[in-house]
């Protein structure tokens, strides 16, 4: 059985809201699948459709070929962290992952296996109510590896995370990936998912927007772009202009040039004299290549879904 | 592809392997959901303390009752009835308790990692109908003996003693005993009542509020010394709670509005429509 | 520029000072922008109107046997009990009666089974003069009297009732009593030793004809005795015979050469307010008394006169059932929207945390909860008085056309005393009750234990008091905020004349102000517990 998630033609109105508009994508074993998107994207939508929580209207969504509410053992096929706060707070964590370990046959060492994993300690014996954001986040954690299953689904687990836990969390999402399991991260900031995340899944709108590798989108967003150091910017900007490269400015000294290689960048400057100190591909970051990817969908939410497709095109290449 | 490594992972279905007659594919066993549940409901505080609000309200108020009742001469009152009084207040504790089971997963968002569990919802829901059953079937058989036995203790010295016609009370009387067993059979359909309820309507206060009228106001106004006769018969045989209590009469059986037995099946038809409406829309809806 | 001296932001919002209006109406603007709570809110007040009528519409009159009594009816169109033993004399125009009494004895007629310790049997049996229109049941009067239980009242056209000397009448303490008619004005005295008289009060009976009755009187109530046991109610009902002895009777004003003629006036009403043929002739006269009550009733010697009397009374006719009080209840169904609404209007935002938002933007927990308090009383109070003000006069016109006649329950308009009481006194019961819920869910922070509590003290009472032994079924309805549902009594009580108070049929040990504040006393020590723990609780 193939460790993956498939989603496919998922519709879904809430009321007059479409909250999912056809949205299809396979989360693939082995890697950290990103699942970005702005908010209200369907990201959390699509996840409670997966595990049958909501009912899509047309679709389907199937984990290892089947939908969820087949699974005998759900949790031993897909853990899933939805919202970390979803507990009852009079209860303890190792109560709370005890009864979760019940449901599917499971024993307390698994339980205290979990604990040790997720790095909850001694505080798995103290109410969950008095647990601060980060502490519930690694119960959810906890309670999302309890079946040890093949795949994994966390929605937003960078929130209301501190710097060093966002780190630790990168890597072990990275290390879950690592032993072949298929991991599905949602998040609304591309930042989050820079150095976690080898494949991404940008939603808006409730389609896909873009489903491609984190390297490949790179490399679209940067698209034979030039960097350029210089302390003259405007005469830069005008010798360039005049061989027919097309010129931004980031900074007071940086210049982004599109239109020309490097070496011909460097004759030309050097043939007006141009002083400069730096000549470099420019490579852009994740962030703005999401930018790019989804600026259409925040700004024009009102028109027609030609945008997105657009942006889908511009994605594809 | 590779399953492997991580802490703990060592063969966690084993229990699962070994029970051969269970089809490898198909839900959630209802035993493990219910195992689950177990576990879930004994972990929190407010159950330990609902149970015990129950039995103490239904012995105490009992135990108070057949303290204040005198029967001086002949008189007509039902010592079974009498020290089985308690049942009034208990009630109200052990349909908080079966309210909160569902309801509070609601209001903390917890019912969607249950059904990420369980994922078969009437699995969930049965799960759940079986625990609060069990539970409360013990609580409310520990919370009516003790008031059998306050009566019975009690009762003789306020005159109801054999020289005016009573017997000491006892689960060897026949209708004594149909009316303590009734009476523990009923807390258990006012918590399937209970129960379903809340799941239909999802919201703990409502569920209550919705509860206790049916449980306290009807037969409030029933007992109301204006009402037309006929209408007084009729709230009497269809409400929940006095068609429910009619199991705890002994005397004078054929002047109540309805039978002993047919009034719990009242009030297992209202259960059955609570739990068939709450279990139909946990289906339909989304979490 | 220099960036040394920067001075330090100051907010542009310039709130005002006494900043509890600003938390009235931000507490108003959280409960009225939740649509939930606002539609809870008006259907508790629809609920209440539609239970009401409802239970108006299918309360039975024809069937109660109180409902339509055959009794007189007063000259303020009430129904009333006339029945007394009345020797008397013709008086015409202006003139007076004195007299003055002896003793009074008031005793159970044997062989019934009254317990001694009830004794004496009727504190309100009563002996003295009476003018009087004329012999018809009904007709109006003015009457000065001796009691055994409360002194000298005097007493005139049913409802009313003065107080004159305290304290029993015997040979050694006789008292002395007087009226005086002036047309259509009757004043009545009282005096210990026929010297000093003082006057107790002053009576003008409208239409008192120019020739009137005027003599001495004797009635003794039975005595009633309620017996309510588990969910059963057994009243018992005593006869008792009151024996009066009178001399220095002078009559001014009557006819010259008149003789004194002895006579039973009206016929004894039954528990149902039937006219009681068991005991009477039909023509009302003779009544031949059970037991061993003498035919002989008025003696007269020496000048001094013995009068007896058994089973007569001269008072409103009253009812033990109060079918407005009881329809009422309707309301109850709308007090448990409303106490699950004064309990989520804090426990919603325990829930989610919101109370955090609350308690930074208002540090002042107290005022906090006052704010809220007096959102959650006004709204359901306004709510309350509507629902009231509709469903009241629309049930109390069913209940009177389904047989209960409104000589004994009367139709009150919404602007008389008592309408005002009922309606308003509902919409404050309702206030107050969500006040308490409030406090209960400040208190229990949980929404499902705060409507539980609320249920348990202000509705549980009233079905165990139902179903207790009185004893303990009254001390429920003084000590619980039930009490207050006292204020929904729609028949009137009267002092003067006995009446069986049963929880069963709606009457409250308690006066309804009294019980009422029973209420307001119990949601002042929530406030008091829900401000401490407010205060002393992280939020």
């Amino acid at each position: 059985m193939e460790a993956t998630i498939e989603v496919s033609g998922l519709r879904k109105q809430f009321g007059p809201t479409v909250a999912l508009d056809g949205m299809t994508f396979t989360v693939a074993p082995g890697q950290v699948t990103g699942f970005v998107g702005p908010n209200g994207a369907g990201k959390s939508t699509t996840m409670r459709v997966i595990l049958g929580l909501d009912a899509a209207d047309a679709g389907t969504a199937l984990v290892g070929g089947r939908r969820y509410q087949t699974l005998r053992h759900p949790l031993s096929q897909v853990g899933s962290l939805l919202d970390a706060a979803a507990l009852q707070p009079s209860r303890s964590a190792r109560n709370h992952l005890l009864w979760l370990a019940h449901s599917q046959g499971l024993t307390a060492k698994r339980v205290d296996a979990v604990i040790e994993q997720a790095g909850l300690g001694q505080a798995a014996r103290r109410k969950a109510g008095g647990y601060s954001l980060g502490m519930r986040q690694r119960l959810g954690i906890a309670a999302a590896l309890l079946g040890d299953p093949p795949v994994l689904m966390f929605d937003e687990p960078f929130n209301g995370m501190d710097p060093e836990g966002i780190v630790w969390m990168r890597g072990f999402l990275r290390s879950l990936a690592a032993e072949g399991r298929a991991v599905l991260v949602s998040s609304h900031l591309m930042s989050e998912l820079e150095d976690g995340a080898d494949h991404l899944v940008v939603v808006g709108r409730g389609q896909v927007i873009a489903d491609t590798s984190v390297a490949e989108l790179i490399a679209a967003a940067s698209d034979g772009r030039v960097s350029l150091r210089t302390t003259a910017p405007s005469d830069a900007t005008a010798a360039l202009a005049r061989a027919d490269a097309t010129v931004a400015a980031t900074s007071h000294d940086t210049l982004i040039i599109s239109g020309l290689t490097a070496g011909r960048i460097v004759a030309v400057l050097n043939d007006s004299a141009v002083p400069f100190s730096e000549v470099s591909a420019h490579r852009a970051t994740l962030e703005e290549a999401y930018m790019e990817l989804t600026r259409d969908v925040v700004e024009y939410r009102a028109a027609a879904p030609s945008g997105v497709a657009t942006g889908s095109r511009e994605a594809a290449q | 592809m590779t399953r492997a490594l991580s802490a703990g992972g060592a063969p966690l279905r084993g229990a699962a392997l070994l029970r051969g007659a269970a089809p490898l594919r198909g839900a959630t066993p209802l035993r493990e959901a219910v195992h689950a549940e177990w576990t879930k409901l004994r972990t929190v505080p407010s159950t330990g303390w609902l149970l015990l609000t129950a039995i103490v309200l239904t012995a105490g108020v009992g135990a108070l009752t057949t303290t204040a009742e005198k029967c001086p001469a002949s008189c007509g009152a039902d010592p079974t009835k009498l020290s089985l009084t308690g049942i009034l207040p208990g009630q109200a504790a052990i349909a908080v308790l079966a309210v909160l089971v569902m309801t509070s997963e609601y209001s903390s968002g917890m019912i969607r990692i249950t059904l990420t569990a369980v994922p078969r919802r009437a699995t969930a829901m049965a799960a759940k109908a079986i625990i609060l059953s069990g539970v409360v079937l013990t609580a409310g058989t520990v919370a009516v003996l003790a008031s059998v036995l306050a009566g019975r203790l009690i009762l003789p010295g306020n005159g109801f003693s054999a020289a005016h016609g009573f017997a000491a009370l006892s689960l060897g009387n026949g209708p004594t005993l149909r009316a303590a067993a009734g009476s523990v059979l009923y807390l258990g359909l006012i918590a399937l009542f209970s129960l379903g309820l809340g799941t239909a309507l999802r919201d703990s206060g409502a569920s209550i509020a919705v509860i206790l009228s049916l449980l306290y106001i009807v037969p409030l106004l029933s007992d109301l010394g204006v009402l037309a006769p006929a209408w007084k018969h009729r709230l009497q045989e269809y409400g929940p709670a006095t068609a429910g209590l009619a199991i705890q009469a002994t005397r004078n059986l054929p002047k109540l509005p309805i039978g002993p037995w047919p009034g719990l099946g009242v009030l297992a038809a209202w259960t059955a429509a609570a739990l068939l409406a709450g279990g139909l829309l946990l289906r339909l809806r989304d979490v | 520029m220099s960036t040394g001296t920067m001075s330090p932001y100051q907010s542009g919002q310039r709130p005002g000072r006494d900043d509890f209006p600003h938390l009235l109406r931000a507490e108003w603007t959280k409960f009225r922008t939740v649509r939930g709570w606002v539609i809870a809110m008006v259907a508790a007040a629809v609920l209440t109107g539609l239970a009401v009528v409802a239970l108006a519409g299918i309360g039975g009159g024809q069937q109660n046997p109180g409902a339509h009594p055959v009794a007189a009816i007063g000259p303020g169109g009430q129904a009333v009990t006339d029945h007394f033993y009345f020797v008397r004399q013709s008086l015409a125009g202006h003139g007076s009666i004195t007299v003055r009494v002896t003793s009074l004895a008031d005793n159970e007629l044997p062989g019934q089974g009254l317990p001694a310790h009830y004794l004496p049997a009727q504190p309100w049996a009563k002996a003295g003069i009476i003018i009087k229109a004329g012999t018809k049941p009904g007709s109006a009067y003015a009457a000065v009297m001796v009691t055994p239980g409360h002194g000298v009242r005097m007493q005139y056209d049913f409802t009313h009732d003065a107080a004159g000397l305290a304290g029993p009448v015997s040979a050694a303490s006789p008292r002395w009593l007087r009226l005086t008619r002036s047309g259509d004005t009757v004043t009545g005295y009282d005096s210990a030793d026929g010297t000093h008289w003082a006057e107790i009060g002053t009576a003008r009976l409208a239409g008192l004809p120019a020739t009137a009755q005027a003599g001495l009187f004797a009635a003794s109530p039975q005595y009633l005795q309620a017996v309510q046991q588990f969910a059963n109610n057994n009243n018992a009902f005593y006869d008792t015979q009151a024996t009066a002895a009178f001399d220095h009777v002078r009559l001014t004003g009557g006819q010259p050469g008149g003789a004194w003629r002895g006579g039973v006036i009206g016929f004894p009403t039954g528990p149902g307010g039937q006219r009681d043929i068991s005991r009477c002739g039909p023509s009302g006269q003779d009544c031949r008394k059970i037991g061993s009550a003498p035919a002989a009733r008025f003696s007269q010697a020496a000048g001094r006169f013995t009068l007896s009397d058994s089973g007569g009374d001269i008072a409103p006719y009253i009812t033990d059932v109060d079918p407005l009080g009881l329809v009422l209840k309707g309301s109850l169904i709308g007090l448990i929207a409303v106490i699950a609404l004064g309990a989520m209007f804090i426990t919603a935002e325990y829930r989610r945390g919101l109370i955090r938002t609350t308690f930074s933007a208002s540090p002042r927990r107290g005022r906090v909860l006052a704010a809220k308090a007096v959102v959650i009383g006004s709204a359901t109070f306004v709510a309350g008085l509507v629902g009231a003000a509709i469903a009241v006069p629309i049930a109390e016109r069913k209940l009177h056309a389904g047989g209960w006649v409104s000589s004994v329950f009367p139709v009150w308009s919404l602007t008389s005393g008592h309408g005002l009481q009922i309606v308003l006194g509902t919409a404050a019961l309702l206030a107050v009750a969500a006040v308490l819920a409030l406090c209960a869910g400040a208190v229990l922070r949980s929404s499902a234990g705060a409507i539980t509590a609320g249920v348990v003290v202000l509705i549980v009472p009233l079905l165990l008091a139902v179903v207790l032994p009185q004893g303990p079924g009254d001390w429920l309805l003084r000590l619980t905020p039930a009490a207050a549902f006292g204020l929904q009594q729609g028949t009137p009580h009267y002092s003067q004349v006995m009446s069986f108070c049963q929880p069963y049929n709606g009457c409250f040990p308690l006066s309804p102000w009294y019980g009422f504040a029973v209420l307001c006393v119990w949601a002042a020590a929530g406030l008091a517990l829900a401000t401490y723990l407010l205060r002393r609780r992280d939020a």
